[in-house]
């Protein structure tokens, strides 16, 4: 499955949908005054209303407050992406060695202490977001980019 | 980015400088080969179960690489790993072409294809043992033999229990040995990026007198992680 990062199924309330690059920071700061209803991962650019090889739709739906960023002025917090993959070696049926895609993870960095937004799309369930850390997460922030020291 | 190629091997050597025996190559794994723990008098095709010891705990004789279409290799054999004075305990190497990673690789094991669950007695251990893990792992840096018994006593390391996430280190010290145990016990790559820093490996089986016997209880699934972005 290819998966493209930052890249998004948007569904607004009125109706319409789109398919829209979500990685610049200033998208992630206005959701509610986009008024939008929902946001789906993308797994094929060219396919609308994708679905997983369960049948499920990865999608955000209800936008939740967590995710709408105030205060921020400069705008000037960070973006990170990345994608997790297990090699699983195993024997009888339901652990024969195989590649597994677990998840496809883009996140926030909102202050300098490294607290971050995050949300995660795991095949065959829908979409979810929570608070953490990018320590507890064990982000590489060099590799990122990350200035932690410009964000406010 | 690019996904980063990774490459799992296997060595047969007792002085491993060579690993050619592929598990996975440029991110495909071979769907045919397992990790399966035997008996002494095991053979291509009869890979026996280990026998409970009468008393205390042993480890588990022989670590073969099973082949589904192939013939079945042997990489450790009996009484070398971990216990023996010349232990042929490096037996993995994990590498990678690594573009660029989010979180350093790590290997783990989990109940089944969920990599949800660590319910099972290789992780919960009997009470003879005093519930610790069943599942030993060593992570170096360098490609050498560790020590006997990874730097620790016998019993030690039959009795190692779950710290949390264990880097991998040198061969010195007893400082790179971990269970394995989903998020909560692992190995993890000394570097986030393993790109020229390839990672080896050792895994050995405590087995307690009291052990389950059968395939279910210790039946998991070997996972290796890693990131990207």
């Amino acid at each position: 499955m290819v998966c493209t990062f930052a890249r998004f199924v948007v569904h607004y309330r009125n109706g319409e949908t789109a398919v829209e690059d979500r990685s610049d920071p200033h998208c992630w700061d206005n959701l509610i005054k986009d008024d939008i209803s929902a946001i789906g991962v993308l797994y094929d650019p060219l396919v609308l209303n994708e679905r997983d090889q369960d049948g499920k739709q990865l999608r955000l739906s209800d936008i939740p407050q967590s995710l709408v960023l105030k205060g921020s002025k400069k705008h000037n917090f960070r973006f990170f992406q990345f994608k997790t993959v297990d090699f699983q070696l195993g024997a009888s049926k339901e652990r024969r060695s195989g590649k597994h895609e677990v998840n496809l993870t883009i996140g926030m960095v909102v202050d300098k202490e490294g607290h971050c937004i995050v949300l995660e799309a795991m095949p065959g369930v829908n979409v979810k977001t929570y608070y953490t850390t990018v320590h507890s997460i064990r982000l590489n922030l060099d590799l990122f980019e990350i200035n932690l020291e410009e964000i406010v | 980015m690019a996904e980063p190629l990774m490459e799992l091997n296997a060595s047969l050597s007792s002085t491993p400088t060579t690993y050619d025996q592929a598990i996975i190559t440029a991110n495909v794994v071979d769907t045919d080969k397992v990790i399966r723990w035997g008996d002494p008098d095991s053979a291509d095709g009869t890979i026996t179960n280990v026998t409970l010891p009468s008393s205390g705990d042993i480890w588990a004789p022989e670590l073969w690489l099973e082949d589904l279409s192939a013939p079945d290799v042997l990489l450790v054999d009996t009484d070398e790993q971990p216990n023996a004075a010349t232990p042929k305990a490096m037996t993995f190497e994990l590498s990678s072409n690594a573009v660029s990673y989010a979180t350093a690789p790590r290997i783990t094991a989990w109940d089944s294809n969920a990599h949800s669950t660590t319910t099972e007695e290789i992780f919960a251990g009997t009470a003879g043992n005093g519930n610790d893990p069943l599942l030993k792992a060593r992570g170096q840096t360098v490609n050498s033999v560790p020590p006997q018994h990874w730097g620790l006593t016998e019993q030690g390391l039959h009795d190692l229990d779950g710290t949390g996430p264990i880097v991998c280190g040198d061969a010195s010290g007893s400082e790179e040995n971990a269970v394995l145990e989903g998020d909560a016990n692992y190995l993890y790559a000394s570097n986030v990026d393993i790109n020229g820093n390839p990672q080896y490996f050792a895994l050995a089986l405590s087995v307690p007198d009291d052990a389950t016997t059968g395939v279910d209880a210790i039946d998991v699934v070997l996972t290796i992680r890693y990131t990207y972005t």
